[in-house]
């Protein structure tokens, strides 16, 4: 158990400072304990569930597609044409993305992925949203200014550079498919994966080598 | 929403590294919306529009700043849907709740006195120890 409290100087023990435990977190417990008990979920399943999200897949798998697409021509024409098939080829994909659509960034055209109602997202590409994409600021600026909200979080892009924004929601995801960086030319597709960010895919970053 | 709201960078993620999950909790209620999804209780559509309905409410004052007040409106928007398909009995809540966070005091009183001594210092050494039996 980690979370002793080693402050030698309070040994009173009314006088505790350490947080309880948020409502929300309570809260959570209190339907899963109901829920599991009434036999509606089970318990199990929901921590094979959380595991599988925090361990199993991730941005990594998006990697793997991008990566394909870059050292394999005709994978990627499969991949822009209809990218839910061509993930499936790769092993990836599931239930929760019906459509997904991939945009192709170019020395003059830059992709960004936004969600203004909510989070929609490919979590079974790129597991689990970060939490600036969930953010009210990130989901009405990114369709009001997304050249500015780019400059801030680190990617200027010049003024001979077109900004398409995508606006995710529950029938249709997004993924960027960014720029190969120059220079990698010798690299190999597992190289190549390793230097693909989730950020790139969702069009708020370059790659860099 | 409008201009005030600048972005905040702190929000930016440091690095692709970073964990899914923020707190436990916003683990366990994600999971559990998919879980129940899979049993037909809902489908994640319909969720999907109670968390749309819940972020457009509290939008209408404050903002979304980070996974905490995300995962937050996903609670709200997963009690809607429960109480919509009648599969939770409303009174039974604030029970569960009392006896989870008793549950959670006792451990932790349980932990205050097994982490000290007799003299109230803390007492730092191993619980058990299975000692080497090569020669």
């Amino acid at each position: 158990m980690s979370g002793h409290d080693h402050d030698g100087h309070d040994h009173d023990p009314h006088h505790d400072h350490r947080a309880a435990k948020p409502w929300q977190a309570v809260r959570t417990e209190a339907l899963e304990s109901i829920l599991n008990e009434l036999g509606v979920l089970s318990s199990s399943r929901v921590d094979e569930i959380v595991a599988y999200y925090e361990d199993k897949i991730g941005q990594k798998s998006g990697a793997r597609v991008v990566a394909r697409a870059w050292t394999d021509p005709a994978f990627k024409a499969r991949l822009l044409a209809d990218g839910l098939s061509a993930c499936a080829e790769l092993g990836l994909g599931g239930p929760e993305t019906e459509y997904l659509h991939v945009v192709e960034n170019t020395p003059t055209l830059h992709n960004i992925v936004v969600c203004t109602l909510c989070s929609c997202y490919p979590w079974t590409i790129l597991g689990l949203p970060p939490a600036w994409y969930k953010s009210s600021a990130y989901r009405s600026r990114a369709v009001r200014e997304p050249r500015k909200v780019l400059a801030e979080m680190g990617l200027s892009l010049g003024d001979d550079v077109t900004i398409q924004v995508w606006d995710s929601v529950s029938e249709i995801r997004y993924l960027v498919l960014p720029e190969r960086p120059a220079g990698t030319e010798s690299l190999t597709e597992a190289e190549l994966a390793d230097i693909v960010t989730r950020d790139a895919m969702i069009g708020v970053a370059r790659v860099q080598v | 929403m409008d201009e005030a709201h600048a972005f905040d960078r702190t929000l930016a993620p440091p690095t692709q590294q970073a964990a899914a999950f923020g707190q436990p909790w916003e683990a366990q209620a994600f999971a559990m919306t998919l879980a129940l999804s899979e049993r037909g209780v809902f489908t994640l559509e319909e969720f999907q529009q109670a968390l749309i309905a819940r972020i457009g409410a509290y939008e209408t004052t404050a903002s979304l700043a980070g996974d905490e007040d995300y995962y937050t409106r996903w609670i709200e928007a997963l009690q809607d849907m429960l109480a919509a398909r009648g599969v939770l009995p409303a009174g039974q809540i604030p029970d569960a709740e009392t006896d989870i966070v008793r549950d959670a005091a006792s451990r932790k009183a349980h932990q205050h006195l097994s982490a000290r001594g007799a003299d109230g210092r803390l007492k730092i050494a191993p619980l058990m120890i299975d000692p080497a039996t090569a020669a």
